[in-house]
């Protein structure tokens, strides 16, 4: 109590203290983990609509090519590149297209966090995955 | 040295709020896409009976048992269970041609440990409809 009775300190230097020790790194923390939820979110939804496009698809080759291009419109909406994630189609049955089959589509994305501009980039691996059951369970 | 601890805490504080629902965001976000996948799957469990019985209208109708067996099966085959603590399908209704599937999971929370047993559980919907023609 006495302690604090007798605090006589500079505001405005604890004030200036306070804002490049904590509030600056705070600041690049909370963009970074916004960046990296953004992109998480945007994978999610791109594997979402790709697992539907491809369960819908008529043939087995038409429905490679429909995921891949909705995968793409839908990371393109939120200024993603396809170039710069990995997706895959995986099926848990040859071919594909059988009653009670699952297609999961995975996309990957070896994101690059911005934490101090570019010169503490941290290198993070976001992943997005929507399974889909082919034509009901197996019954 | 009051106002810069203060301050630090304040902020602190916030940054774990913001971590957590972030979060806590996300995993709703992928909750949806699981509970999506099982309507998805809840919806072909057709019920072949009821077809003969009545004819094909333009709604196609389910199984109330038909569907929750597709649900789980659905949710044994692909991998969603490995991405959440405690996935449990909290419902699976069907109403003529429609069904609706209720999923709920354990919030991840990164600074989970601040708040004790109270772990928020999170939970999502889907519907989806088998329409014939």
């Amino acid at each position: 109590m006495s302690m604090l009775k007798n605090e006589a300190g500079n505001v405005s230097l604890e004030f200036m203290a306070v804002v490049v020790a904590l509030l600056i790194p705070l600041t690049f923390i909370a963009g970074a983990v916004s960046s990296v939820v953004k992109t998480n979110l945007a994978q999610e939804s791109a594997a979402r609509a790709g697992a539907r496009a491809f369960v819908v698809a008529p043939t087995n080759q038409l429905a490679y090519l429909h995921a891949r291009a909705v995968i793409a419109t839908v990371l393109s909406d939120s200024g993603i590149q396809s170039s710069q994630v990995e997706s895959t189609i995986s099926c848990s049955q040859k071919p594909c297209f059988m009653r009670g089959g699952v297609v999961t589509v995975t996309i990957n994305r070896d994101f690059t966090v911005p934490v101090l501009g570019h010169w503490l980039n941290r290198h993070v691996l976001v992943t997005g995955s929507q399974s889909v059951i082919i034509n009901g369970g197996n019954s | 040295m009051v106002l810069g601890l203060g301050l630090s805490i304040a902020a602190l504080m916030v940054v774990t709020l913001a971590v957590n629902i972030s979060s806590v965001w996300v995993a709703r976000h992928t909750l949806d896409s699981v509970a999506d996948g099982c309507a998805l799957a809840a919806a072909q469990a057709v019920d072949a009976p009821a077809i003969y019985r009545h004819g094909v209208t333009h709604v196609v109708p389910l199984d109330q048992n038909l569907a929750r067996r597709y649900v789980a099966n659905y949710l044994a085959a692909s991998d969603v269970r490995s991405r959440f603590t405690n996935l449990t399908v909290r419902s699976v209704r069907v109403d003529k041609g429609r069904v609706r599937v209720e999923v709920q999971a354990l919030a991840p929370l990164p600074f989970g440990y601040l708040m004790g047993r109270l772990r928020p559980v999170i939970v999502s919907a889907a519907s989806a409809e088998d329409i014939a023609g």
